[in-house]
């Protein structure tokens, strides 16, 4: 793997929240680990797909990733083309560079955009903060941009409360995308939309991933979606990333009992030969992680190493990773 | 033509007008782009109670600021042997000619040779005193800088030295002093020191809550006892304590400034708590994360994206914080601590109206007291208004 091909490196990537108690002299209680020792890497013009249940820190890493949150631990590095950026420590020149370059496309296309704000002002505002342009020019660019996503020229001057959820998800995408940025963290941008309008959307990122040439880091709930646009899938359990490869690898040669496991609910027409497998558990309390995996309580396969030792992510094929004690000693089912 | 499911009858669907579709559409045109602020008007426009109480509260401010032109006499006007006078009566029809439109007749004084009480008596056959419109009387100053001496209304010829009877709507005091004139008046300061007080405590709120929320930390929680220390101290006692502090000798403004500072010193309190609450909460709302993600800078966070979002709620505030200011200024003035005498307030009005003795026997001098009560509810109903129409869950 060279540096050519991979925009985003990141190593060990942990981002704790501590839990206060109240008052004036409250002390640290202890951390939620949302997102604990990630390593992966995005290459330039690919998905990435991270797929997860609900609380498994996909959004968190996601904001990491786009430096909403502020990472407790790790190395990020972003490849661009004018240079590398070291995430960790960047100054103010590099910081605007960072933000030119990498974008976030948000979850809830009602709560993302300021309601006492024009169209025209919220797409337009990555361009003025950064000093791309303004006025007239900003106008044209965003005009550009927002014929691009399928909004219409005219749509500029209002507000939000006057679109549909659709249409506002599209203005979201035409925020991040009027930049011009590298790379587009994409969190969960279709969960909050009817299902027709999800493909409308999904295939309209496509077309842009092609004409702008973006990486998208696509975060998800919802394996369906995942599989449709990623070239690649990370799967998330409890802030740990559990098992990364290439997505017909991942789809049909699962390695980690977690995958399979999502694998099976993913919902199918036809039911003949297909298995589901009942899902033993709850979802880990992540104030209370258990000991050794954090997924052997709920794991068919787990032996006595489960429980006192983490395992940690190796190498099993190319670009496929997994964190598991119990490779290869059973044949998992994939779709 | 569908069918009715449960009867299985056709029913005839409504033809709709091509015009009245293209008045449906021409109307969403104008929300689609209406700002929020231009929703909020609207629906405001919508709660007529709101909008009457505003017209009128709107009226009294104008008057505040002219109060001469609408008080048909000054405010130290004295009219001897008139001391104590009831309420006019206005007329409307003479007994010989019939309808003349308002008039008044002269009032004579007598006493009651057995109780030494005093009573007026209209001299009902003597001559007529017409009211009229725009009618010249004492000289007064229009902001301080222009003089005129033409009023709203008045008794004719009242500026002409003739001897005219003069027309009290809500009687007089003591010394012979034309109540209604005087609450005009006094609305002045009644009225403003609650603009200016809400002003000050506005300030102090907003920066002192904006910085708690958005700094966070130690300061944060030495603001949060402040607040809750400031709160536990009941208010009316601090109110007293800061205005004996402040001394009796200095000018009138002078005073009425040290005034809106006493009434701001616990007014920010409440205020300040809105604002750091709601920073906080928004400081984590997508779309302030989504402007940190287009690259601005935590001032333009707060400046361009969160203060707007909740300014709506900021104003209803501030409107139902009014009336407690005006009835502070008022108890400070009725225990003559807020304002000093010669100013007129309303609160100094109704030191005339402590004794039992007082009320009994002139009733009038409670009306500034109906005065307050009104624009009290006026103002709540302003900010009743208002909040139903910045609610944002209505939308």
């Amino acid at each position: 793997m060279n540096s050519q091909d991979i925009i985003l490196d990141v190593k060990g990537l942990k981002k704790y929240f501590p839990l206060k108690s109240g008052g004036l002299f409250g002390k640290v209680q202890g951390y939620i680990k949302a997102v604990d020792d990630v390593t992966f890497y995005v290459k330039r013009g690919e998905t990435i797909g991270v797929v997860g249940e609900s609380g498994c820190g996909k959004t968190t890493l996601g904001r990491c990733i786009s430096l909403l949150y502020e990472p407790t631990a790790g190395d990020v590095k972003v490849y661009l083309d004018e240079g590398v950026l070291d995430v960790g420590n960047m100054n103010k020149e590099e910081t605007k560079k960072f933000r030119r370059n990498v974008q976030m496309i948000f979850q809830d296309p009602y709560a993302s955009l300021n309601p006492r704000m024009t169209v025209l002002n919220i797409v337009g505002e990555s361009l003025l903060v950064n000093d791309v342009a303004k006025g007239d020019e900003m106008e044209q660019m965003v005009g550009q941009i927002v014929q691009k996503v399928g909004l219409k020229v005219e749509h500029l001057r209002r507000y939000p409360h006057s679109f549909s959820g659709g249409q506002r998800q599209r203005i979201g995408i035409a925020r991040a995308l009027v930049i011009n940025p590298q790379l587009v963290v994409a969190d969960e941008p279709v969960s909050a939309l009817d299902v027709s309008i999800q493909a409308q959307i999904l295939n309209q990122l496509k077309d842009l991933q092609k004409d702008f040439g973006l990486s998208y880091m696509f975060v998800s709930h919802n394996m369906s979606v995942i599989r449709y646009m990623s070239d690649r899938i990370m799967v998330m359990y409890a802030g740990k990333l559990v098992e990364m490869a290439p997505r017909e690898v991942l789809l049909n040669h699962p390695r980690h009992p977690y995958t399979e496991l999502l694998l099976s609910a993913v919902p199918r027409v036809s039911r003949r030969g297909s298995f589901r497998l009942v899902t033993p558990g709850e979802p880990p309390d992540l104030l209370n992680l258990p000991q050794g995996c954090v997924f052997n309580p709920r794991c068919k396969y787990a032996k006595e190493v489960c429980k006192e030792v983490a395992p940690s992510l190796v190498q099993v094929g190319p670009d496929h990773f997994v964190r598991c004690h119990t490779l290869d000693e059973f044949e998992l089912k994939g779709i | 033509m569908t069918i009715d499911k449960e009867k299985n009858i056709p029913i005839e669907e409504e033809e709709v007008p091509v015009e009245i579709l293209e008045q449906i559409s021409a109307r969403d045109e104008k929300i689609y782009y209406a700002s929020q602020g231009q929703l909020i008007a609207w629906r405001f426009q919508r709660h007529k109670l709101a909008m009457i109480s505003l017209v009128i509260l709107v009226i009294m401010y104008i008057m505040a600021m002219v109060p001469g032109f609408f008080a048909p006499y000054g405010k130290d006007q004295r009219f001897k042997g008139y001391s104590y006078a009831p309420i006019s009566k206005i007329h409307l029809f003479d007994e010989e000619e019939g309808f003349v439109g308002p008039f008044v007749y002269a009032l004579t004084q007598e006493i009651d040779p057995q109780t030494f009480k005093k009573t007026f008596v209209p001299n009902e056959d003597g001559t007529i005193y017409r009211i009229s419109m725009f009618v010249r009387g004492t000289e007064y100053k229009i902001v301080g800088n222009w003089t005129s001496d033409l009023h709203l209304f008045g008794v004719k010829g009242q500026n002409e030295g003739e001897n005219v009877a003069p027309m009290f709507l809500f009687g007089t005091d003591q010394v012979g002093r034309d109540v209604f004139s005087r609450t005009i008046y006094g609305s002045q300061i009644s009225l403003t020191i609650g603009l200016i007080g809400v002003f000050m405590s506005f300030i102090f709120g907003i920066t002192l809550g904006g910085l708690a929320g958005y700094v966070g930390g130690l300061f944060d929680a030495v603001v949060l006892v402040i607040i809750d220390l400031l709160q536990t101290i009941p208010q009316l006692p601090l109110w007293m304590t800061l205005s004996a502090a402040v001394p009796r000798e200095i000018p009138v403004v002078q005073r009425y400034f040290m005034m809106t500072v006493v009434l701001s010193f616990l007014g920010w309190t409440g205020l300040a708590r809105v604002v750091r609450g709601r920073l906080l909460a928004m400081r984590e709302e997508d779309f302030a994360l989504a402007a940190k993600g287009a690259g601005a800078s935590n001032w333009r966070i707060v400046m361009r994206h969160l203060i707007p979002g909740f300014s709506s709620h900021l104003i209803v505030t501030i409107t139902i914080n009014i009336p407690a200011m005006i009835l502070g200024e008022v108890a400070l003035g009725f225990l003559s601590l807020g304002m000093q005498k010669p100013a007129v307030s309303w609160g100094i009005l109704l030191q005339d109206a402590q004794n039992i003795v007082a009320i009994a026997h002139q009733p009038w001098l409670m009306i500034p007291a109906l005065v307050v009560i009104v624009t009290v509810l006026l103002f709540n109903f302003v900010g009743d208004g208002l909040r139903d129409a910045a609610d944002p869950f209505v939308m």
